[in-house]
């Protein structure tokens, strides 16, 4: 079936079967290695993106009902300030989370307070087996308040 | 990938998701398909037959009954007014685990009842719920537990009795994995000095257990976890053992019943 939509800003269109996942259609019909793809259960996180704005697990996700819509990977992300404070607290290891890591991050509404406590609720749905999560989780509370803070 | 014959449908009414089901050899009708594309479904089916449009997603009064469509999500459960109140808090309890969680928005309550381990069973057997199916026979109910589709029916909506507006109710749950069936799901509900318990997960399938219901007596909360525990018939799979399931119990129910209890009840043992 033909597949269409916006990923990353740019309009992607690609034969994708009926019965796959948006996480198979991104990088097996829109060759974006950006989305990881780990348990495949909708555990781990590893293949997080935005579909129209709203954070899903794209292993879990039929493709076909993000047809259309605008779809943000971690490429989309890959120079702001989360990624970078990421790096800079010593949060990423393997690397294999880190892009879901950072998508969810940036998928945070408002509400979700920039803290240790708060970043470790709101990221309950992306695992990571390295780092032991100390570095990770500072990453991401220093990320959130640049995010905040408009940092580009 | 998988293979490129599949199709994808979204259907706009139930009754087109009938038509479907009945004419696609192969098909599968996915409520927010985190089990039909997870690994946990055993399988990918041929073609998905998607009911997002199918304006299964409501949730409203139908007689005394209160209907919540088969595609409502564990968010939107989380976050209706209807569901508010403290003796619909079980549901509301079960719903709320998966709220951190991007599957709570894609979750449905269908596809939980369709897992035949759902966690929301439980907390839902608690209301005399039962299942409104649509099949080429037409419409008819069901009970939840064991839920039981004829070939090419799919779930309209759950339909339960919320009961008394002074009830309180709650649920715990133990599970491997955040998003995995639950080892052991235990619901109460407290009506004045009236008890209703059911539990899911660490039976097939789920059930109330009426044989200790009916009027709180002078036990102990602990002695009360015991009897829950001794009258269950724990399942033994590779996620528990019925020896852990029937100790996991116990655990839970004393923890529920102390947080449910009036304190005046409470203090009395």
């Amino acid at each position: 079936m033909r597949w269409s939509a916006e990923v990353d800003g740019r309009l992607v269109e690609c034969d994708v079967p009926g019965n796959a996942s948006l996480a198979e259609a991104l990088r097996g019909g829109a060759e974006n290695t950006a989305v990881k793809v780990a348990c495949g259960e909708g555990i781990c996180g590893a293949c997080s993106c935005l579909v129209a704005g709203e954070r899903v697990h794209g292993c879990i996700y039929p493709a076909f009902r993000a047809y259309g819509q605008v779809i943000q990977t971690a490429a989309s992300f890959a120079d702001g300030p989360v990624a970078r404070a990421l790096v800079e607290a010593g949060g990423v290891q393997c690397g294999f989370c880190t892009p879901g890591m950072v998508v969810a991050v940036h998928s945070l509404s408002t509400d979700v307070p920039a803290t240790e406590a708060g970043i470790r609720h709101a990221l309950a749905g992306n695992l990571c087996r390295c780092t032991g999560y100390a570095g990770l989780v500072a990453g991401a509370v220093a990320g959130l308040q640049r995010l905040r803070a408009g940092e580009p | 990938m998988p293979s490129q014959a599949a199709n994808y449908y979204r259907p706009q009414t139930p009754e087109m998701a009938v038509e479907l089901l009945a004419n696609l050899q192969g098909a599968a009708v996915i409520g927010g398909a985190t089990l039909a594309l997870g690994k946990l479904g055993g399988g990918r089916p041929s073609h998905l037959i998607d009911l997002c449009d199918a304006g299964l997603d409501r949730i409203g009064w139908r007689g005394h009954h209160l209907s919540i469509g088969a595609t409502t999500t564990m968010r939107d459960l989380r976050r209706h007014p209807e569901l508010s109140a403290p003796g619909l808090a079980a549901i509301m309890a079960m719903a709320g685990h998966f709220e951190p969680l991007p599957v709570a928005a894609q979750a449905t309550l269908g596809g939980n009842l369709c897992t035949g381990v759902g966690s929301l069973v439980a907390p839902l057997l608690l209301y005399e719920a039962h299942a409104v199916l649509l099949g080429p026979d037409g419409e008819r109910h069901a009970p939840i537990a064991p839920l039981r589709l004829h070939p090419g029916e799919i779930i309209l909506s759950v339909e339960l009795e919320p009961g008394s507006p002074m009830a309180r109710s709650g649920c715990q749950s133990l599970r491997r994995t955040p998003v995995g069936p639950a080892l052991v799901t235990l619901a109460a509900l407290v009506d004045g000095d009236q008890l209703r318990l059911a539990v899911s997960g660490i039976e097939a399938p789920a059930r109330r257990l009426r044989d200790l219901e009916g009027r709180w007596d002078r036990r102990s909360v602990a002695q009360w976890a015991e009897s829950i525990a001794h009258v269950v018939r724990p399942i033994d799979d590779a996620r528990g053992s019925a020896d852990y399931r029937r100790a996991m119990v116990g655990v839970l129910a004393e923890r529920l019943l102390k947080e449910l209890l009036p304190t005046e009840l409470r203090e009395v043992h």
